[in-house]
C-alpha cells in the first residue's frame, strides 16, 4: 500500500515524505517542480531504500492536478493514505488581489484537496484501514486583513474535511485536519512571531504518532488551543485594533 | 523582506564561531531548485552552510547570505566508483551515516559533523592526515557552481579546471556551490583503534608524528603550552588506525546525530571560564584521561572522525567573548625556531593557550590553499587584547620563517601577513576578478583580504 504526499517537495511535506520513507511506506509523491521532486525522491530511495513515484503538476489547476496523479496512480500499488501538506499564500494578500490571484490561492489550497480525494475516495473506502489527513491554519481561526484569501481557502478546508469526516464515519477511512501554527517554513522565515514555531519534522513525527485516532481536528501545537479560544472569544471592539 | 527572486529575506545578526566578528545583515533560506534556476539579482552576497567558519566567511555586513540549509540530500551514488553526489548544505555526520554502511568514509573531514559540505569545498579544509590525503579538493569529482552572471556551471578537474581550482579553496568567491560529486574511499571496518603515545618536547612529537603519518591512519599531537616553564610542549601523539578485523569489537557502532553546534551557542556563558589557572588544569585533566589510550583503546569511526563532539563544551568555556585560534603551516627546518620564539613570548608574556595541536602536511602551495611541506601548528587561546598581541607576534614569526597562516581560522588575519606569506595571493584576486568583474560574492574575510 502506498502514501500520496501532496506538495511534498518542501517544508511539511517533505518532512512527511522522508518520515514516512524511514517507515518504509511505499511513497507517491506530488508537487510542482520536477527538479525538487527529483532531488526528494532520489534522495528518499538512496537513504532509506523507499519506493517513491513522483508526479509533477500545477496545483493551480486542480482536475488536471488530480489527472495527472490518477493516472500515475493506476500504475502502481494501492493508495491507503493520502496527505495534503500543500498550500500557498502571498504576502500582498490583503483584500485587493484579483480574480486569477485569489482563485490560485483558493485552488492550491482548497480546491486540489477535493480534486485528489474525490479520485482516491471510491478506493480508500474499499481499504479494511485507510487514513486521509489535511493540513489547516491557525490563520483560519477568525479573518483579519492579511492572508484574506489564503484564511478563506483553509476555513473552506475545515468544512470540507468536517464533512468528509461525516461521510466517511463508520468505514476504515479515518479523515484528520491538523491545524497547524507557526511552522519554520518559508511563509514565516523572517518574521517576528508572538509564538513559538516548530519544524516541519516535528510536525511529521506528530502525525505519524497519531496514525488512526479519529480526533476529527486538531491543532499542533497543542498551545495553540488556548490561544485560539482567546482570539476566537475576543471581543469585536478590542479584536479589530489589532494589527496583525 | 521580499525579494525579486521570490525568496523572503530577515535581517540577521550574525557573528563567527571564534566570536571575534560580528555584523548585520541578510539570510534568505531558498527551499526549492526555481531559486538557483531564477534570476538572482546583483546584491553582494555568499553562500552560508553551518555558519561555523571562525573567520567570517558566510557573511558581510548590509551584504545576503543565502543559507544552503534545506539543499541537504544524498542525489546519487555510484556503488562502482564509491562516488556520492550530494547537495552542499548536507552536514558531515548525515554524509558519514550514508557512507559508513556502505563500508565508505571521506578521509579528508574537520572534526565536527555540523559542517557542511560546501564550507569543506569553499575552504578546501584538512582531515586527520593531510600528508597521505591532501585536502578535501582531492575528494571531489565535480561541482555545481550558481552565478547571477554566469548560470550554472558545471567544473570539474577535466572541465574548467582553473575555475574549478579556484572554486574549491576559494571562500566561496567564485558563487553558490550547489551540489557536488565526491569520491569517498573504503573503511575496511567501522572501528579505529586510537593510541597516544607521550613525547618530552615539542620538537620529539614533531619528529614522532613525521614518522606517524606514513603509517596510521589518523595522526596528530596534542601539546600541552599552558605554561613556558617545564613541561612546555610536552605532549602525546594520536594515532588511528582501522583495527584488523580479527580484534574489531562483533557489533556494529551506531552512528547518532552531530550535537547541535552554534556560534551563538558556543557564546552562551557571559564570562569566560579560561584563565591560566583552569587552562593548567584542563591541560592536566586531558593529560590525565589520555592514560587510557596509552595501550590503545577501539572506538567507532564515526568518534575518530569527529572528536569534537564530545568535547564541545570545551569552545562554550570561552564564552561570549570567544576565542582565537592560531594554525599555520611552518617548514620542518623551522619548527625548533617558531616554538623557541614562541616560549619565550609566552614567558615575557604568559597567556593561556588552551589548545595546541600539530599535523604534518604536503603539497605545494597554490592560491589561497592551506597546504605546503611542513607542520602545522593550531593554538587557541582566550580573545582579548594579549591575544591579539601575540597573534600579531606570531603573524611576524611565519612570515620571518617562511611559513603560512590558515585563512579559514582567524578572524582577525590581515591583508598584509596573507600577502607577504601566500605567493599566489595576487594570482588568485587576479583570477577572480577576470571571472566576476563585479564582485558579487563578497564575505566579511574577503573585504578583510581585499580579495
Amino acid at each position: 500500500m502506498t502514501a500520496l504526499v501532496v506538495g511534498a517537495s518542501a517544508g511539511v511535506g517533505r518532512a512527511l515524505s522522508e518520515a514516512l520513507a524511514a517507515n518504509r511506506k511505499p511513497l507517491l509523491l506530488a508537487a510542482s517542480d520536477p527538479e525538487d521532486l527529483n532531488a526528494l525522491a532520489a534522495h528518499l530511495r538512496l537513504v532509506y531504500g523507499a519506493t517513491v513515484v513522483t508526479v509533477a503538476a500545477d496545483a493551480r489547476d486542480p482536475e488536471a492536478f488530480a489527472e495527472r496523479l490518477s493516472a500515475v496512480a493506476a500504475e502502481i500499488d494501492d493508495i491507503d493514505e493520502l496527505y495534503f501538506p500543500i498550500g500557498f499564500s502571498r504576502r500582498d494578500d490583503k483584500a485587493q488581489l484579483d480574480a486569477d490571484a485569489s482563485l490560485a490561492i483558493l485552488n492550491s489550497n482548497l480546491t486540489v484537496v477535493a480534486a485528489v480525494t474525490a479520485r482516491f475516495l471510491p478506493s480508500l473506502l474499499r481499504q479494511p484501514k485507510a487514513r486521509i489527513v489535511g493540513f489547516g491554519s491557525i490563520a483560519a481561526l477568525r479573518g483579519r486583513k492579511a492572508n484574506v484569501i489564503y484564511s478563506a481557502a483553509k476555513r473552506g478546508l475545515e468544512s470540507y474535511f468536517e464533512s468528509l469526516r461525516h461521510f466517511a464515519a463508520g468505514t476504515g477511512v479515518v479523515v484528520q485536519l491538523y491545524r497547524l501554527g507557526y511552522i519554520e517554513t518559508q511563509q514565516s522565515f523572517g518574521q517576528r512571531l508572538l509564538f513559538p514555531v516548530v519544524t516541519p519534522e516535528q510536525v511529521a513525527r506528530h502525525v505519524l504518532a497519531t496514525e488512526g485516532r479519529d480526533f476529527g481536528v486538531r491543532f499542533f501545537p497543542r498551545f495553540w488551543q488556548l490561544i485560539a479560544l482567546a482570539v476566537v472569544w475576543l471581543p469585536w471592539r478590542i479584536y479589530k485594533k489589532l494589527n496583525f | 523582506m521580499q525579494s525579486r527572486d521570490g525568496v523572503p529575506r530577515a535581517a540577521h545578526s550574525f557573528v563567527s564561531f571564534d566570536g571575534g566578528v560580528r555584523a548585520r545583515g541578510y539570510l534568505q533560506q531558498p527551499d526549492r531548485y526555481r531559486f538557483w534556476r531564477g534570476r538572482l539579482d546583483e546584491t553582494p552576497r555568499i553562500s552560508r552552510g553551518a555558519g561555523l567558519s571562525y573567520a567570517g566567511a558566510s557573511f558581510l555586513a548590509d551584504g545576503l547570505s543565502v543559507s544552503h540549509r534545506a539543499f541537504d540530500r544524498v542525489l546519487d551514488f555510484d556503488s562502482g566508483r564509491n562516488v556520492v553526489e550530494v547537495e552542499t548544505g548536507i552536514t558531515l555526520s548525515a554524509l558519514h551515516r550514508f557512507l559508513s554502511p556502505r563500508g565508505l568514509y571521506l578521509p579528508v573531514q574537520p572534526g565536527h559533523g555540523r559542517i557542511s559540505v560546501g564550507g569543506c569545498i569553499a575552504a578546501d579544509v584538512h582531515g586527520k592526515n593531510q600528508t597521505r590525503d591532501g585536502t578535501f579538493i582531492n575528494q571531489v569529482e565535480e561541482v555545481t557552481l550558481v552565478h547571477p552572471a554566469h548560470g550554472t556551471l558545471q567544473l570539474s578537474p577535466q572541465r574548467d579546471a582553473e575555475l574549478f581550482r579556484l572554486t574549491c579553496g576559494g571562500y566561496g568567491l567564485t558563487g553558490h556551490i550547489v551540489c557536488a560529486r565526491l569520491r569517498a574511499s573504503a573503511a575496511p571496518i567501522p572501528w579505529v583503534e586510537i593510541r597516544a603515545a607521550p613525547f618530552a618536547s615539542a620538537e620529539e612529537g614533531f619528529n614522532h608524528l613525521r614518522g606517524a603519518a606514513r603509517d596510521a591512519d589518523f595522526s596528530y599531537t596534542w601539546h600541552d603550552m599552558s605554561t613556558a616553564g617545564d613541561g612546555f610542549g610536552v605532549g602525546f601523539l594520536i594515532q588511528g588506525s582501522f583495527v584488523p578485523q580479527e580484534r574489531a569489537p562483533g557489533t556494529t557502532p551506531g552512528i547518532a546525530e552531530a550535537p547541535v553546534l552554534s556560534a551563538d551557542g558556543r557564546a552562551r556563558l557571559p564570562v569566560p571560564l579560561l584563565n591560566r589557572l583552569s587552562t593548567r588544569m584542563l591541560n592536566s585533566l586531558y593529560r590525565w584521561q589520555q592514560r587510557s589510550a596509552h595501550k590503545g583503546k577501539v572506538v567507532a569511526l564515526a568518534d575518530a572522525l569527529f572528536p569534537t563532539h564530545k568535547a564541545q563544551a570545551y569552545f562554550q568555556l570561552f564564552g561570549a567573548a570567544g576565542f582565537r585560534e592560531y594554525q599555520a603551516i611552518l617548514p620542518y627546518a623551522a619548527t625548533a625556531s617558531y616554538v623557541d620564539a614562541i616560549r619565550s613570548y609566552l614567558r615575557q608574556k604568559p597567556l593561556p593557550i588552551t589548545l595546541s595541536s600539530a599535523k604534518t602536511f604536503a603539497g605545494s602551495r597554490e592560491l589561497l590553499r592551506y597546504t605546503g611541506d611542513g607542520i602545522s601548528l593550531a593554538l587557541n587561546m582566550p580573545a582579548g587584547a594579549d591575544a591579539d598581541m601575540f597573534m600579531e607576534f606570531l603573524d611576524q614569526r611565519i612570515i620571518e620563517f617562511g611559513g603560512i597562516p590558515n585563512i579559514i581560522k582567524d578572524s582577525r588575519l590581515p591583508r598584509a601577513v596573507v600577502d607577504a606569506c601566500y605567493p599566489d595571493a595576487g594570482r588568485f584576486r587576479e583570477t577572480l576578478r577576470a571571472f566576476d568583474p563585479k564582485r558579487l560574492f563578497r564575505s566579511d574575510l574577503s573585504e578583510r583580504l581585499k580579495l
